[in-house]
């Protein structure tokens, strides 16, 4: 299984390294120490029952009166929070990290519901969301590196973005939405090209929980863009401009993994790559949410995670379907549409077959 | 299996602990393959081009079709759906009923039947019973479902069999419920769901559940690698939620007003959540060996014990206390018990 593979490949690096024996068998040893792979529906499982908890305790603070005013709230809020770090830090047991979960996630909601209600900082509501958000961003940024939980740092991250969403939905510069995605795009990209430093400088434990965060929080953000949602929710929010955004990230990711594998920047194979990416591009501008999706699955195969390969191919299908279903044209004109893509897509397919088989690239 | 460490967080590990360096680290991806080469990325680009290519080309040609639907005559429709099918069958004649594509024929056979046999009945409006075309279509691509041996078609065929049961139900032997339960507004929800229905619900826990019996016990070879087990986790899936609606409806039954003759009835049905739950954990812990299956039986456990807790304590701020300590507890202890179970049989295998 996996653990024999990396061992086969420990061998080989050491015999290519002519590497002693010692670092052999440092590297077993610290194998062994592996904590347990956790399948991602028991992370699943956590991750609900945490917020399920946080239900249950506000539900406690709320009817027995505990907490019967914003004020009371914003004491609990700041009480909380640093009471499920120590908690966390503290915690031997399933249980215990369980319930500083909730109780962190009780915490904020609390804070940030309170400093929403409260009149300390300003008397308009507008103003009061876009400091709430702002504090939800410092909140979580320090959360991230203090509370060494990965369910908590998903869940952070996420915040972290909502809470961006939510100020630049306040400022009502609707072109400004379009910023976020573009952000978050060279954000993911920039951590899958520069891995192996982040790691060294950091730890998988802090990068991976970001890494799904942001891509989770980037497939949701794109949500509004959907038909379902346009109309009702944000007018001229020219969402070309998120497309183009993501389009710019997908090529820089595809720039890496060309880079990668052998090509040169300016070879007939990139140039292909580029020109083909463009033209999807084009023919997606008003749907962000194709473009990232396909961005998420390159990044997920280009990174071996299954998990962010299905989320990408799972929002796909969600994007494609809204794209085709909701447009404002006939249903004669939308098959025609699907049957040209679905050629260029096959022809693409065929070229690449043709070149490969007579250049043996 | 799915238990097993990930290749990709043991170099995390290693790199985490200095004892690779970065080079090393990208070495290590290369050769455990963890990094895609040239020749895995054409591979993939050439699958995804294929795939999202054939599945626009065939979705524009079914829109094409649709929208010159109402001005095509009858027989040409019948003739179009028929030649489609049996083009599907002779597909699947040629590959074999081995390879993907045949298997992937029988599919698009079976899926294409049930739309002929909508357009037949749409067309000569015969006023047949709705369950009858789920029914029809079942008894119809039965054999086929039984040659692809393709989990796809498995689940095709046990949903077209629940939807029977549902619609003949519901038509024939149930009494509209009356009352708050929410979704019974909508007759198709409530069809789907048998929410408001317990007697229903019953009989499709009773249904699906003999046939997941037959499924395990018929597989030939004992596989617990996730992606060939997927259909059978998605009918235990489904086993265990609508068993979880039994309890949660004894629970609130008389919240919503549903008539219950005596105390018997609702110890009947409170005992069928814990004896299904029961069996489903012991057969998965022990023979069937499925950590999914398992995490979500126990997630069903917590919430059926959060709920039965919560209903028998009047006091609300108590209540809501103690709940916030059980979820927690119980979510704890499930997931120790899980990781050990998970170890156990790590140890058996002799790859621990």
């Amino acid at each position: 299984m996996g653990q024999d593979e990396l061992n086969d490949a420990l061998i080989t690096i050491q015999k290519e390294g002519g590497l002693n024996e010692k670092w052999l068998e440092n590297c077993v040893a610290a194998l062994k120490q592996q904590p347990e792979n956790t399948p991602w529906y028991i992370k699943a499982m956590l991750g609900i029952s945490a917020w399920l908890t946080m239900i249950f305790i506000i539900l406690f603070l709320v009817s027995s009166q505990l907490v019967r005013s914003a004020s009371a709230a914003l004491i609990f809020g700041i009480i909380m929070i640093p009471l499920a770090c120590l908690m966390y830090k503290k915690s031997a047991h399933q249980f215990q990290k369980q319930f500083s979960l909730a109780i962190s996630l009780t915490g904020q909601t609390l804070f940030y519901i309170a400093i929403t209600s409260i009149n300390f900082f300003s008397e308009n509501t507008n103003t009061k969301i876009t400091i709430s958000a702002t504090f939800a961003i410092i909140i979580s940024i320090i959360l991230i590196k203090i509370y060494e939980d990965k369910i908590h740092r998903f869940i952070s991250t996420i915040i972290i973005i909502g809470a961006m969403t939510v100020i630049v939905s306040r400022l009502n510069i609707p072109v400004l939405f379009n910023v976020l995605p573009l952000f978050i795009g060279i954000l993911v990209v920039s951590f899958s090209s520069y891995e192996q430093r982040l790691l060294q400088l950091s730890n998988s434990d802090m990068l991976r929980p970001l890494q799904y965060g942001l891509l989770f929080s980037l497939m949701f953000i794109l949500l509004p863009a959907t038909s379902l949602f346009t109309k009702e929710i944000l007018q001229n929010s020219h969402f070309f401009l998120s497309t183009i955004g993501i389009g710019l990230s997908l090529l820089y990711l595809e720039y890496t993994i060309v880079k990668k594998i052998g090509y040169t920047l300016f070879s007939n194979v990139s140039l292909f790559i580029y020109s083909s990416t463009i033209i999807f591009i084009m023919s997606t501008l008003q749907a962000p949410g194709i473009t990232a999706s396909f961005l998420v699955i390159l990044l997920g195969f280009s990174s071996g995670d299954k998990i962010i390969q299905g989320t990408g191919i799972s929002f796909l299908v969600w994007y494609t379907s809204n794209y085709y279903y909701f447009m404002n044209i006939s249903l004669l004109d939308k098959s025609l549409s699907l049957i040209t893509t679905g050629i260029i897509l096959l022809i693409i397919r065929y070229i690449i077959r043709f070149c490969t088989r007579n250049k043996n690239v | 299996m799915d238990y097993h460490p990930d290749k990709r967080k043991l170099l995390d590990t290693l790199l985490k602990n200095h004892c690779i360096n970065a080079e090393q680290y990208l070495r290590c991806k290369k050769i455990t393959r963890i990094t895609p080469d040239k020749s895995d990325w054409r591979q993939f680009l050439d699958r995804f081009l294929f795939f999202a290519g054939i599945s626009l080309l065939s979705l524009g040609i079914l829109f094409f079709f649709a929208y010159n639907w109402q001005d095509l005559h009858k027989f040409t429709k019948f003739i179009l759906i028929g030649s489609a099918i049996l083009g599907s069958i002779a597909l699947t004649h040629f590959k074999g009923t081995d390879s993907p594509g045949g298997k992937g024929g029988l599919l698009l056979a079976s899926l294409l039947t049930g739309i002929l046999l909508a357009v037949y009945g749409q067309t000569y409006q015969t006023g047949a019973d709705p369950y009858g075309l789920f029914l029809g279509w079942a008894i119809l691509i039965l054999s086929w479902v039984w040659l692809a041996r393709l989990q796809a078609l498995w689940i095709l065929f046990i949903l077209l069999c629940n939807l029977a049961l549902i619609m003949y139900w519901s038509e024939f032997m149930s009494t509209p419920i009356t009352g708050g339960i929410l979704f019974s507004g909508n007759p198709l929800f409530y069809r789907l769901t048998g929410i408001s229905d317990i007697k229903l619900n019953e009989l499709l826990v009773l249904f699906n559940s003999i046939g997941l019996i037959i499924w395990e016990f018929t597989l030939k070879k004992k596989t617990h690698h996730a992606d060939s087990r997927w259909a059978i986790r998605l009918l235990a899936t489904y086993i265990i939620i609508s068993t979880s609606q039994i309890w949660f409806t004894v629970l609130f039954s008389y919240n919503y007003g549903l008539q219950y003759k005596s105390w018997g009835h609702v110890i009947f049905d409170a005992s069928i959540y814990t004896i299904v739950l029961a069996c489903i954990i012991m057969f998965y812990k022990n023979r069937g060996r499925d950590l999914y299956i398992l995490a979500v039986s126990y997630f069903s456990v917590t919430f059926a014990v959060c709920a039965l807790i919560g209903k028998g304590i009047g006091d609300a701020a108590t209540s809501f206390l103690l709940l916030s300590f059980i979820a927690v507890g119980l979510t704890s202890a499930f997931t120790f018990s899980l990781k050990k179970t998970a170890r156990e049989w790590r140890l058996e295998d002799g790859s621990g």
